[in-house]
């Protein structure tokens, strides 16, 4: 998309002789992905200043200014609110003395001048606004002085700015929300509105009010679309924050598309946080391997190595690429109800080909390879098939083990496997298979970045560990999780397809891949974009080097859980947008096409009966990113109804993932 | 020696056995010892539980105390306790968990107020559904619980918190003594009033503790005490209040009269309360709403969970 350059916009409105900038997100922005962060920074001081008692108290920050102004609004004025009716109002809800309800409200005011930075259009434009003789003013809807605005300015390098160019509208008694203030500046500047050029991000305030008036309007959202939900507001969201911050920054200099900012974003905290949990483990305990499992690990497995050539204290790793569907098959000893329910989907639609496919031997049926066979005709079939298929699994183990091997798993002593998650299942094949291979000489330990409920019955099989989240997190976080595995399992993944086999030692047990071999996934830009990013920013968190100033210590499980809800829950636009094409294939064999990660939404989603909404909420739990396909219904007219339908049955799946304090 | 001794009672609940060695190697306070008592049930599965946990959590104190036959769960305590004398313990039951700053948290708290018995902190109640060897939850529910219900007066009429949310001091076992072993339940209820008389309880509201209950429809072996005994429950209530009628309480009253009375009174303000909760709840939904059912999700992912489904009026 082009968009004009400082010098297109002025010259567009050569006549014009006020350039008019709006403050926040046009002229200034701050080092964090959105306004309400600041006062996430402020709560982490009060915090290490006078305790836990102001845990939340960012959320009230929100939440309470959120009241002053609908109090406000109550009485039918035309005014904004001011910092100090904001303030006294916190000092009710907090029951707190003055003295430190005004240490707050300084914390914020410190705050908001350390972490004031420039927009880089805005700035130019004034620049040159200023050096053709245009005179620049500002005109904002903000409950802030203009002397601390042109102090906030001052410290973000704009030392022209000064209070007699600052129209604010708590000064003022009007906003430019409705259009008030903006006669003001007309009627205060002396020039006819046509003599005027705004440049702003919101569009009534910016655009649609002043342009009644007669002013040249030009609307700029490059900063405030890097804005999410402002009730996710706490400490632990400002690592992530300011990631996204940096790269806000960064794209005005060079736009990057959806899959680097994510890649670059919260994969790459997700793949820091890996290292995180292992360099935490190795140095304090005695490993006898270091392992990162599956396609969830291999970004993790480039980051550590590259990371190795700096620190060198850390132990070598190996990637170990495996999948659910191996390690499972070759833990086969027997064929009864319970195999056949976890290899065969209930909705799933299969054939005896496939079938013979999937478990590597004959089926034996009186159907044809080809007749379509319901998962209840499938399951039955496999058990008829039960010895088969052991024969098959037992062949299978073999050149699993041989992988194993040949990675350094089999060694005796205590193994450090990692993967993203969700249940440890495979895991805990794994670690059957290992300990009865080796008798017990080796053992090994699933550390994952997050786990649901289901993880508890594997808990008696091996160790488990979740770094961001767990089975013991809140029943809201586990469905959470739950909602958005299958978009992480697309973001953090591998250059290559699933293993479905290995060959045999004269391979040296090397994975053989599902469909068209090992990179096929690189030929997807978009994901090799993500990898490519994920795993550069990554190191540079881990190094200490990224621009953001986001380092290792930042990196914490709930840094890390407020990245990935962040995302999770409040996608953008343009996110949502770059994933209508994209597909999640979640079959055992990897042997269909997949599904979009975002659902569609139910046909006549007006009228869907209150008994239908369990089910749609199950298949899309099940098979899709729940918390993405509700934001993409909540998009469209026709289906909006309905999300909000189904926000009210389950509001923990709603843009607000940061529970209230 | 470590700082605390957490004790935890189990037989033959390998599943949440499993979980509570998670929830304990998880925290973030490492000055503790843990010694799981298996009350009588099989070994092996206990030792393997607890050999896994030491393979993650290599440096701790954890170790098991295999009683040959099943005693009850006040014994259990005092056999744990005997064989420890860290400056505080907790009784961690061995299906409920804590967030991980749990121990972080109460240890500092108690050090802060150096003559109290115990520091309580806030619980959320876990209602799960337990069935062949897996187990989910289904409902969070915010355990009402104040500073007042931890005063004597507070408790004396019911048992007003679970074990999982106290950290003790120990020298409080020196003051009053063990565990009742006589009771086969009741036992906390009836050592927290004695703790009381030697010094008070301190409330924490961070819910860091996780109280965990089965559904009806859960697998039998999966059952909670307070669930599944509650007539045995309230069979020795009784026992306690006749034991305490021979006890000063209150100017006329016996303690067995105060504890009667009390319950009485606990019974009414929860009901109040409730009321009033539900009064708050009706008056947060907008008029231009209305109930339109009730759908019981039958789902294979959030079993069980019941919510009241609402509709735009006329739509």
């Amino acid at each position: 998309m082009h968009r004009s350059t400082a010098e297109e916009v002025l010259a567009a409105k050569s006549h014009a002789t006020v350039l008019s900038l709006d403050f926040f997100d046009t002229l200034i922005t701050r080092s964090v992905a959105q306004p309400t962060h600041v006062f996430a920074e402020v709560e982490r001081l009060l915090v290490n200043e006078f305790g836990r008692e102001w845990t939340g108290y960012a959320q009230s920050r929100v939440r309470v200014e959120h009241e002053v102004r609908v109090q406000v609004a109550a009485t039918g004025s035309s005014r904004d609110i001011s910092h100090d009716e904001i303030m006294n109002a916190i000092q009710i809800h907090y029951s707190a003395s003055a003295e430190l309800i005004e240490r707050a409200r300084r914390l914020e005011c410190e705050c908001e001048i350390a972490m004031a930075r420039v927009v880089p259009f805005g700035a130019e434009i004034a620049a040159l606004a200023i050096q053709r003789g245009m005179k620049v003013v500002i005109v904002s809807d903000n409950y802030m002085s203009s002397d601390f605005l042109a102090h906030m300015a001052h410290a973000a390098g704009l030392t022209w700015v000064t209070p007699e160019h600052i129209y604010v509208s708590c000064e003022h008694g009007g906003m430019k929300q409705n259009g008030s203030l903006w006669k003001t500046v007309v009627e205060i500047e002396g020039v006819s509105p046509k003599n005027i050029v705004h440049i702003g991000d919101h569009r009534i305030p910016d655009g649609t009010e002043p342009s009644k008036l007669g002013i040249h309007c030009y609307i700029d959202s490059r900063s405030s679309q890097w804005h999410r939900h402002s009730l996710n507001t706490t400490p632990a969201v400002l690592p992530f924050s300011r990631i996204e911050a940096s790269q806000r920054d960064a794209e005005y200099e060079w736009p990057q598309g959806v899959s680097r900012r994510l890649g670059g974003g919260v994969v790459a905290m997700m793949v820091a946080a890996q290292l995180k949990d292992c360099v935490e483990a190795v140095r304090t305990r005695n490993i006898a391997g270091l392992h990162f499992a599956a396609r969830d690990g291999w970004m993790a497995h480039q980051a550590w190595t590259t990371v190795r050539k700096q620190w060198t204290d850390l132990p070598e790793a190996s990637y170990v690429s495996f999948s659910r569907s191996v390690i499972g098959r070759a833990n086969i000893r027997t064929v009864d109800d319970g195999v056949a329910i976890r290899f065969i989907d209930e909705h799933e639609m299969l054939t005896p080909r496939r079938l013979s496919q999937r478990f590597g031997c004959a089926i034996a049926t009186s159907l044809s390879q080809d007749e379509v066979i319901d998962a209840v005709t499938a399951r039955q079939m496999l058990i008829e098939n039960g010895d088969a298929v052991v024969v098959a699994s037992t062949a299978l183990r073999q050149r699993v083990v041989g992988h194993l091997r040949a990675n350094g798993l089999l060694t005796p002593g205590h193994h450090i496997v990692v993967d993203l998650g969700w249940r440890g299942s495979t895991m805990a094949d794994l670690a059957e298979i290992v300990e009865e291979e080796t008798s017990g000489a080796t053992t090994i330990e699933g550390r994952f970045l997050g786990l649901y409920w289901d993880a508890t019955m594997n808990r008696v099989r091996l160790p488990l560990h979740g770094y961001a989240m767990d089975d013991l997190g809140s029943l809201n976080n586990n469905i959470r999780l739950l909602g958005a595995v299958r978009y992480f399992e697309f973001l953090v993944t591998a250059p290559h397809e699933s293993v479905v086999d290995f060959h045999g030692s004269e391979k040296n047990f090397a994975p053989i891949y599902a469909r068209s071999g090992s990179n096929s996934l690189t030929e997807n830009s978009f994901i090799a974009e993500v990898l490519a990013s994920g795993v550069e920013s990554a190191v540079e968190i881990v190094l200490g080097t990224h621009r953001s100033g986001v380092s290792f210590e930042d990196i914490t499980p709930e840094s890390v859980w407020a990245a990935m809800m962040q995302v999770a829950h409040t996608p953008r636009n343009e996110e949502l947008d770059a994933f209508q094409e994209h597909v999640h294939v979640a079959s055992v064999d990897h042997g269909d096409a997949g599904l979009s990660l975002l659902a569609p939404a139910p046909k006549w989603s007006s009228t869907v009966p209150v008994q239908w909404y369990s089910r749609i909420y199950d298949d899309t739990m099940k098979t899709r990113w729940f918390q993405g396909s509700l934001r993409e219904w909540e998009r469209h007219e026709s289906s909006r109804d309905f999300a909000n339908g189904v926000m009210r049955l389950w509001p923990f799946m709603g843009p607000v993932w940061c529970d209230a304090p | 020696m470590p700082s605390v001794t957490i004790v935890m009672r189990t037989y033959e609940r390998p599943v949440f056995l499993a979980r509570a060695l998670a929830s304990v190697c998880g925290q973030t306070y490492a000055d503790w010892e843990l010694v799981v008592v298996n009350n009588g049930g099989a070994s092996q599965p206990v030792d393997n539980l607890v050999r896994l946990a030491q393979l993650s959590c290599p440096t701790a104190n954890i170790r098991v105390l295999h009683l040959s036959e099943r005693v009850g769960m006040e014994e259990a305590s005092n056999s744990a306790l005997r064989e420890t004398s860290s400056e505080f313990f907790v009784i961690h039951d061995d299906d409920d968990t804590w967030k991980p700053t749990y121990l972080e948290t109460a240890v500092d708290h108690a050090s802060k107020y150096p003559m109290a018995s115990a520091v309580v902190t806030g619980v959320v109640r876990v209602h799960e559904t337990f069935k062949n060897g897996r187990v989910w939850p289904v409902e969070n529910e915010m355990f009402f619980l104040t500073q007042e219900r931890l005063t004597t007066a507070g408790m004396i009429g019911n048992n007003t918190f679970p074990p999982i949310a106290a950290l003790f001091r120990r020298s409080v076992i020196d003051k009053v003594g063990e565990f009742d072993s006589s009771l086969p339940v009741l036992g906390d209820w009836e050592f927290n009033l004695r703790a009381l008389t030697v010094g008070e309880f301190v409330f924490l509201p961070q819910r860091l503790a996780n109280y965990h209950t089965r559904t009806p429809d859960s697998d039998v072996a999966a059952g909670n005490s307070i669930t599944v005994g509650q007539n045995l429950h309230q069979e020795i209530k009784k026992q306690l209040q006749q034991r305490w009628d021979a006890e000063p309480g209150d100017g006329e009253y016996s303690k067995g009269d105060m504890s009667r009375r009390a319950y009485a009174q606990m019974e009414a303000d929860d009901a109040a309360r409730v009321a009033t909760d539900q009064e708050h709840h009706r008056a947060l939904r907008s008029p231009q709403t209305r109930i339109i059912g009730v759908v019981k999700h039958p789902g294979r992912l959030v079993r069980g969970v019941v919510r009241r489904v609402r509709a735009k009026v006329g739509q």
